[in-house]
């Protein structure tokens, strides 16, 4: 008699510890998943925030460079330094990517105002800019590529059946958010030549 | 039903399939070389020669070229395919991305060289440009496409070897030396900052220790989230492919 009882009650604290573990391990699966998702996506913008900080830098030698050959351009001129000193001041990653898709925007008209000035586009300080430019912009359309990836990724699982759960349990409740091609951006994209 | 099921399955295996690609055209499976003529530019014996080549450079200088050669990269650009296509296949060490790809895409008359991470520093993009100019392009334009992809690898390769301090054996190796001698403006600030070491370890050996070990250290913090290439290359033998990534540096030439 006390023996079966003894044997069920074994069985029944068995299944317990049982289910606790695989409730746990379910949990931690699911928490490190939300938190690595999340750190991807930060990784990805810190790589992209690398890139447009790169292109900054390059902005004052260029402007400098055209601005001796062509200075009547002003308004070009103003909005570039303008936008550059905008994304400095930018508080939110949305702000910071509308600023960058801005600013390529501009970069992209000053380089065609370039093309009316012969000289300018045969000074070979220029043609280093110009060729640097493109470097940066190449990289940070790489970089654009994979953070979105990393950010589909994330919102994706967020929006799995227990997904939410597990971003809020990692402190994260906002969605990510796409670093979208300007419609200049992707206009100038080079078209397909067969 | 059994036909059904059949027609269900390949439905699920197209969706994968076409899902998991993405979108442009499938990237080539790993090879197991370095030198891979996809386009059939190549006399075999250039393909052996570099092939030779880059397996020295990796032997001496701890850097993976990777040649490769394909019709079209449509409908993707030529960086796009390249990104793709160094990312995975994992071109280089992973935690020392040093990688670099050669492309020629024959009908689409374009030629990149992407650097992976670990060598954006040497294979500028401004020394990527002049080495397409100089090497690969001339020879391009007279359809001299095994002498192009020759000089251009050669030159690459004695540039990266240059800056390890080391040398290659390769037939343009001197044309090449003559190119890094001609933009020494980086090798110069190499140099500079060797010196400024050497000092270093004159004055204050101990700092100088501490210096090197936090570097290898924390060297690589800002990236390396990014698992692309889960593999760690074949095990013994060739290491072309360690799970390296590019991240658009470079240059690209047309014909």
């Amino acid at each position: 008699m006390k023996g079966r009882h003894g044997k069920a009650w074994v069985g029944i604290l068995i299944g317990i510890v049982v289910v606790l573990l695989i409730g746990f391990s379910w949990y931690i699966g699911g928490y490190n998943r939300a938190i690595g998702l999340d750190e991807r996506v930060d990784s990805g913008w810190a790589q992209i925030e690398n890139q447009l900080q790169r292109r900054n830098d390059l902005i004052p030698n260029l402007v400098n460079t055209v601005k001796g050959f062509a200075q009547q351009e002003r308004e070009i001129f103003t909005e570039v330094t303008r936008l550059r000193s905008q994304w400095g001041q930018a508080q939110s990653r949305e702000q910071q990517i509308e600023t960058a898709n801005e600013m390529t925007g501009a970069l992209s008209r000053l380089l065609l105002v370039a093309e009316n000035y012969p000289q300018l586009k045969s000074n070979e300080n220029f043609l280093a800019l110009q060729s640097q430019l493109e470097g940066t912009e190449n990289r940070i359309a790489v970089e654009r590529m994979r953070y979105n990836d990393a950010v589909r990724d994330f919102n994706q699982f967020r929006r799995s059946f227990f997904g939410r759960f597990f971003t809020n349990a990692a402190g994260v409740t906002e969605p990510a958010v796409y670093f979208e091609a300007t419609e200049d951006a992707r206009t100038t994209v080079p078209e397909v030549v067969f | 039903m059994k036909k059904f099921l059949r027609v269900f399955f390949s439905g699920c295996v197209f969706l994968a399939v076409t899902l998991s690609s993405g979108y442009g055209q499938n990237i080539p499976p790993r090879p197991q070389q370095y030198v891979n003529d996809y386009a059939g530019i190549l006399s075999s014996v250039e393909e052996q020669q570099a092939e030779s080549l880059s397996m020295e450079l990796a032997r001496k200088a701890d850097a993976h070229l990777i040649v490769v050669t394909i019709q079209s990269a449509r409908p993707d650009t030529i960086e796009q395919y390249a990104v793709r296509l160094f990312e995975q296949w994992g071109i280089g060490d992973k935690r020392k991305d040093n990688g670099v790809l050669l492309l020629v895409a024959v009908n689409d008359r374009e030629v990149r060289i992407e650097a992976g991470y670990g060598l954006e520093g040497v294979l500028t993009d401004a020394m990527s440009r002049s080495i397409i100019e100089r090497f690969i392009v001339p020879a391009f334009r007279q359809q001299q496409y095994g002498p192009g992809v020759m000089t251009g690898t050669a030159a690459i390769a004695s540039l990266i070897a240059g800056s390890q301090g080391v040398t290659v054996t390769g037939r343009e190796q001197q044309v090449a030396q003559a190119l890094q001698r001609s933009e020494n403006g980086e090798s110069g600030a190499g140099f500079f900052i060797f010196l400024i070491l050497m000092i270093l370890f004159i004055l204050n050996p101990r700092l100088f220790m501490y210096m090197m070990l936090f570097n290898m250290l924390g060297g690589r913090g800002g990236r390396g989230y990014w698992s692309g290439g889960s593999s760690g290359g074949f095990g013994g033998g060739f290491g072309g492919f360690g799970g390296g990534m590019s991240g658009g540096g470079g240059a690209t030439g047309r014909w």
